[in-house]
């Protein structure tokens, strides 16, 4: 190997890390270190000057390993790798020292100590440095096309999205019908459109796509592969049908939460008849007038319970809607609305509250620690008054309750077939939470609907909209490119015993049943590095991971001076 | 930001304003003004010379003009693209004729006063809109006190004060003395969910309001915040959890309530006066610092772009869209994304980006064959 | 968000990555002790990188219980990369349990050779086959049953582990012992304080995979070497 020549780069941060931290000191202390032949302060080091003179000095000292010793990974380390690649030096022999989120920031009344941090940091990030190798993007081609799972409104939209930039598109339904909870629906807010109406509408806009197959009462027996190249099995009654597709958009939606009757007595005595689901009520407004005279809606019904801690975010809205759509059937009916808090945000749905107060519907805020009670002796609903400091009673005919979008049951199943993790209350965990909310960490497979968090049908649209959008790119792209920072299999040492396999949670690992050797799928292999710590071999190390480069940054954090 | 900076396909054009769009969905003709920054873009390396040297300050709009920047100066540190640029109003010598200390300093000789505004025409097939919104000024409600007195501030000054690289460093020192604010009362719906002023929710203060309380207490273990609010809406994912973890893991009092007034007293500590909607009695509340979660609006030149580009507003100003087309304009092949259109945070707004593009992105593939019925 | 700033990050990609020999390595380091940080439970963006580490540390754990070193110098925490305040909780509690437990005892000059030639030895029992493989197949015999679909039962498996770890652990201090000098059953067992008949089972168990050999007798107590 040629001799080591490392740069190191202190970032000032203007003052995030500067005020805190001698940097100075700390680019002092670099030169210092074996391997370094470089070392320099710069103010923003992410800025195109600091990035300029970062190149410069690659140029000019002829570097072989960059340091940069500034924030986190997260925001900049694609910018220092660019500037990197520009001068012609590898990206995978840049390390990235944390010294602001870990230490300036974290550390702002100890300058001294902080400066101390930072160096030993430095002089981690250094040692590692020695031992990085070079890597390279590998471009893997593409199977143009792309499977929707799940036909509901966020189904329909991503698939005639996708149908209609001329990607090959299947949708996949398990019911016979598409729809999802539309097809349930009375009518739908803010607009007052007929829920059947609007979907016949969309159904219709799908159907015009020639290249979209649309598949119902059919379920995923199996899904293979990975971005670019999946290979999908379904299963429509005994026939099976595969099919090969590049990206996937998941959109199975959610369920309203159907109280179970025979626990009833738990839950405001839901007997699905005189006290019913906000869901049942939809069923029942599609069926004709209601006939009762006093209705009580309670929201929060099962949500935002310890159990259930979330806000299910639709129902608030549901319920005002309904109320409207009873008053305006008939305006002596009296329909009271018992809440928490009133989650009719933004600009459409406030208007909707305020003409639901104009319309004579009764609001009554409770408390959850004293949430009502429903009496189905009197026939009343008791709420306690907090201002009153007592229970009111509340006579009802019907009672509403509105119950949260739940998770459907074989949630479990289909994180299990994708690969792809759920939260806990079992819906699919995006990449990260605001800037990758359509998208997975496992690369090809993409988040719409009610499957990520309940979402009104706008919402829903949006996100489905987005989805496909992000589905697209690889199929229109035509390639994806893969990090090299995946696991890698010394054959010498594997004795084929697959143990890996049995544990890579990507299937990206596979024992050659020819060499009974472990042999890595690169575009699947995320680098969790699983396989590596349960290989009785040691064989197994994950790239820019490797066990000698982390034991030269354990030894550098622990060197006595 | 960075991102779309370097990605080859993303011509930046920063600095810059429609002026006029012509043609329709698939084939536009935008002009552009390109304002002259006096600066040459491909020399300045925003090294920094330059605002070290300039003799005038003028107060930095980015920090709310809680501190001060130059005449010659960067929109905010980490702006892409980085470039220094000249404020023509300001610089002594576009108003005097003398001065140049910058040109003289500027060791890529990148500084140009002649540089002129460019009109630059562009040809594309669709457009998004991504402008966002504007924060409401709250001085006319004087009940909030807001410009009489000094320790009432509103969210978006509080972020840059309490933003270690913002004027204050990150010590979330008061206006008036300089005093670390320790007793902190947020006020919600300030100018929103009010027929007078702004009829609609802002949906995202309750959240934001929370997370400044949660900096707070993380900046200084002694703080102790108060939010006042009217119904508190915390419906995206993770969200009701976050409220959790505000009260119990950083003692966030929430306090449903409707503030009447806030008066000062002697030491210039704001008193605020509320209504608990609870128990309907009338309180007082002692504080160091108000922060007002004034209500987010359009943009005050929303209505001359939506002229610029033929589409429609709504009721409250925002870009006028359809709920089932949520980022569809009213003129085919205009898009939009974010809170111009309506009040979104910050992942719904990444997720309508990704929508927007689509929409962009099939009037440009589909050609004539414009897919969806809208 | 203020810490102290006694602690060295080593960045992973997921918990999953960290191996027994990693948080071992450390210690033998210096550090005083090592607190592995990972997403919270049933969030891993890795989908189940967490309960795999989880498993790794445990076992870690029992190794430096069996070793005379208090566990208490490793620990896992689950915590999401939203809970700042959780992580800056868990690096304040660990530091205080950790200065409860007192500095590392690499640092002590008496105990630095003795401790590190009882950490090397643990690096290598943690380096062996069967207890890697043992720990790896953990879960799937709980949940899925061994080659012949019989489920074992969480704790039969943990005394498994803890006997692999007793076993490997004994077997790698004799051989560190070794690797100074031949010496005979007697010594080996005085200084590592195991019992002698259990040295003696080992011995003909390394000598069996020729690992060691009988270098000479003298008085008629055999004297072993390492091959």
């Amino acid at each position: 190997m040629n001799e080591l020549r490392i740069g190191v780069f202190v970032c000032n941060c203007g003052t995030n890390i500067g005020g805190f931290i001698d940097v100075p000191a700390v680019a002092e202390y670099a030169k210092t270190l074996k391997g370094v032949v470089f070392a320099q302060t710069n103010l923003f080091s992410c800025s195109e000057s600091g990035t300029t003179s970062i190149k410069e000095a690659i140029r000019e000292n002829n570097l072989n390993r960059v340091v940069v010793a500034a924030c986190t990974p997260l925001t900049h380390e694609p910018t220092f790798r660019a500037a990197c690649m520009e001068e012609g030096l590898n990206q995978f022999l840049f390390e990235f020292v944390n010294i602001r989120e870990h230490c300036s920031w974290v550390h702002m009344q100890q300058k001294e100590l902080a400066t101390e941090k930072a160096k030993e940091l430095v002089r981690m990030g250094v040692a590692r440095a020695a031992f990085l190798e070079t890597g390279e993007m590998t471009d893997v081609d593409v199977i143009p096309s792309a499977l929707v799972l799940g036909g509901g409104i966020s189904g329909i939209t991503a698939a005639t999205a996708l149908g209609g930039i001329g990607i090959k598109t299947i949708l996949v339904e398990k019911e016979k019908k598409l729809g999802g909870i539309l097809k349930d629906l009375y009518k739908l807010y803010p607009t007052g459109e007929d829920a059947s109406k609007f979907l016949d509408k969309k159904i219709k806009s799908l159907m015009k796509f020639k290249n979209v197959e649309i598949i119902t009462s059919t379920e995923i027996k199996t899904i293979e592969g990975y971005i670019g190249n999946y290979t999908v099995t379904v299963k429509k009654g005994e026939k099976e049908k595969e099919y090969k597709v590049g990206s996937i958009v998941l959109a199975t939606g959610a369920v309203s939460y159907e109280p179970d009757k025979s626990k009833g007595k738990d839950f405001f005595n839901f007997d699905g008849k005189k006290i019913i689901s906000q869901f049942q009520l939809e069923n029942k407004l599609k069926k004709g007038a209601i006939k009762e005279k006093n209705i009580v809606m309670i929201l929060c019904a099962g949500s935002r319970t310890p159990e259930r801690i979330y806000c299910s975010r639709i129902c608030c809205m549901t319920s005002i809607k309904n109320a409207l759509l009873i008053k305006k059937a008939n305006k002596d009916t009296e329909v009271t609305i018992v809440y928490r808090d009133l989650q009719t945000y933004g600009t459409d749905y406030e208007e909707e509250l305020r003409k639901s107060k104009q319309a004579g519907i009764r609001f009554i805020r409770y408390n959850e620690v004293k949430p009502p009670t429903v009496d189905t002796k009197k026939k009343s609903v008791m709420v306690y008054h907090e201002l009153l400091g007592r229970d009111i009673e509340l006579p009802y005919d019907l009672v509403v309750l509105a119950t949260p979008l739940v998770s459907h049951a074989d949630v479990e199943n289909i994180s299990q077939k994708l690969k792809v993790p759920v939260d806990e209350h079992g819906f699919f965990l995006e990449a990260h939470v605001k800037l990758r909310p359509l998208e997975f960490a496992t690369d090809g497979i993409f988040l719409c609907g009610c499957a990520h968090w309940p979402a009104d049908i706008t919402e829903s649209i949006s996100q489905a909209l987005g989805a496909a959008s992000k589905a697209a790119i690889p199929l229109l792209m035509g390639k994806v490119t893969v990090e090299p920072i995946i696991s890698y299999v010394d054959e010498d040492k594997c004795s084929g015993c697959g143990i890996c396999e049995e544990n890579c949670p990507y299937g990206a690992i596979k024992k050659d049943p020819e060499k009974k050797k472990a042999t890595v799928t690169a575009v699947i292999c995320k680098g969790c590095g699983i396989c590596a710590t349960n290989c009785p071999e040691q064989a197994i190390s994950i790239k820019h991971y490797k066990p000698e480069q982390v034991f030269a940054q354990l030894e550098a954090a622990f060197k006595e001076e | 930001m960075m991102e779309a900076g370097r990605h080859p396909n993303i011509n930046l054009l920063a600095y810059s304003e429609v002026k006029s769009v012509k043609g329709k969905a698939g084939d536009f003709t935008v002009k552009v003004i390109k304002k002259a920054r006096y600066v040459n873009e491909t020399e300045c390396t925003a090294c920094g010379k330059c605002f070290e040297k300039c003799p005038k300050k003028v107060p930095n709009e980015f920090d709310m003009g809680h501190g001060m920047r130059k005449a010659i100066y960067l929109h905010f540190p980490q702006g892409i693209p980085a470039i220094a640029t000249i404020d023509k109003d300001n610089c002594f010598y576009f108003s005097t004729g003398k001065c140049r200390v910058c040109e003289k300093f500027c060791e890529k000789k990148a500084i140009d006063f002649d540089q002129k505004d460019e009109l630059i025409t562009l040809r594309s097939g669709a457009i998004v809109v991504a402008t966002g919104f504007d924060v409401y000024d709250p001085t006319h409600l004087t009940q909030y006190g807001y410009g009489k007195y000094k320790n009432v501030i509103t969210a978006l000054e509080y972020e840059r004060l309490i933003c270690a690289f913002g004027p204050k460093k990150g010590e979330l020192k008061r206006p008036s003395d300089e005093k670390h604010a320790e007793v902190l009362g947020y006020i919600q719906c300030v100018g929103s969910r009010s027929l007078k002023d702004n009829r609609y929710c802002s949906s995202v203060c309750c959240m934001h309001a929370t997370k400044e309380a949660m900096l707070a207490k993380e900046h200084d273990p002694k703080a102790k915040s108060y939010i006042f609010y009217t119904d508190f809406r915390a419906v995206g994912k993770g969200f009701q959890k976050y409220i959790k973890r505000g009260e119990e893991d950083y003692g966030i009092k929430y306090i449903r309530s409707r503030v009447a007034e806030i008066t000062e007293d002697e030491e210039k500590n704001p008193i605020i006066w509320y209504e608990d909607t609870v128990s309907r009695s009338v309180k007082r509340k002692k504080v160091d610092l108000v922060v007002l979660a004034t209500t987010l609006v359009p943009r005050k030149d929303a209505p001359a772009l939506a002229k610029v580009l033929g589409i429609e507003l709504d009721d409250c100003g925002f870009f006028n869209t359809d709920p089932f087309t949520p980022t569809d304009t009213t003129k085919k092949g205009i898009f939009v994304c974010g809170y111009c259109q309506g009040p979104l945070d910050i992942p719904e707004s990444v997720a309508q980006a990704s929508a927007a593009a689509e929409r962009a992105a099939d009037v440009i593939l589909a050609g004539s064959l414009c897919s969806q019925e809208r | 968000m203020q810490h102290p700033t006694n602690t060295r990050t080593i960045r992973v990609l997921c918990t999953g990555q960290v191996d027994p020999t990693y948080v071992l390595k450390a210690l033998k380091n210096g550090a005083d002790g090592v607190l592995v940080i990972g997403c919270r439970l049933g969030e891993c963006h890795y989908i189940n990188g967490n309960y795999q580490a989880r498993e790794k540390i445990d076992m870690t754990k029992i190794m430096l219980e069996k070793a005379g070193i208090s566990s208490k110098r490793v620990e896992m925490r689950f915590i999401s990369s939203a809970e700042g305040n959780k992580y800056i909780e868990a690096v304040k509690e660990f530091t205080d349990t950790v200065k409860s437990v007192g500095p590392s005892p690499v640092r002590s000059k008496e105990k630095c050779e003795s401790i590190k030639r009882i950490l090397d030895a643990l690096i290598a029992a943690a380096s062996e086959f069967r207890l890697r493989a043992i720990v790896a197949k953990k879960k799937k015999m709980i949940e899925e049953g061994n080659v012949y679909n019989e489920k074992i039962p969480q704790e039969e498996i943990e005394k498994v582990i803890d006997n692999a770890v007793n076993t490997e652990f004994v077997r790698k201090l004799i051989v560190s012992c070794l690797k100074e000098k031949p010496q005979s059953c007697m010594d080996i067992a005085d200084k590592i304080e195991v019992p002698s008949a259990l040295v003696l089972s080992h011995l003909s168990y390394l000598r069996r995979k020729n690992i060691i050999d009988v270098d000479r007798v003298k008085e008629r107590v055999p004297y072993y070497k390492i091959i």
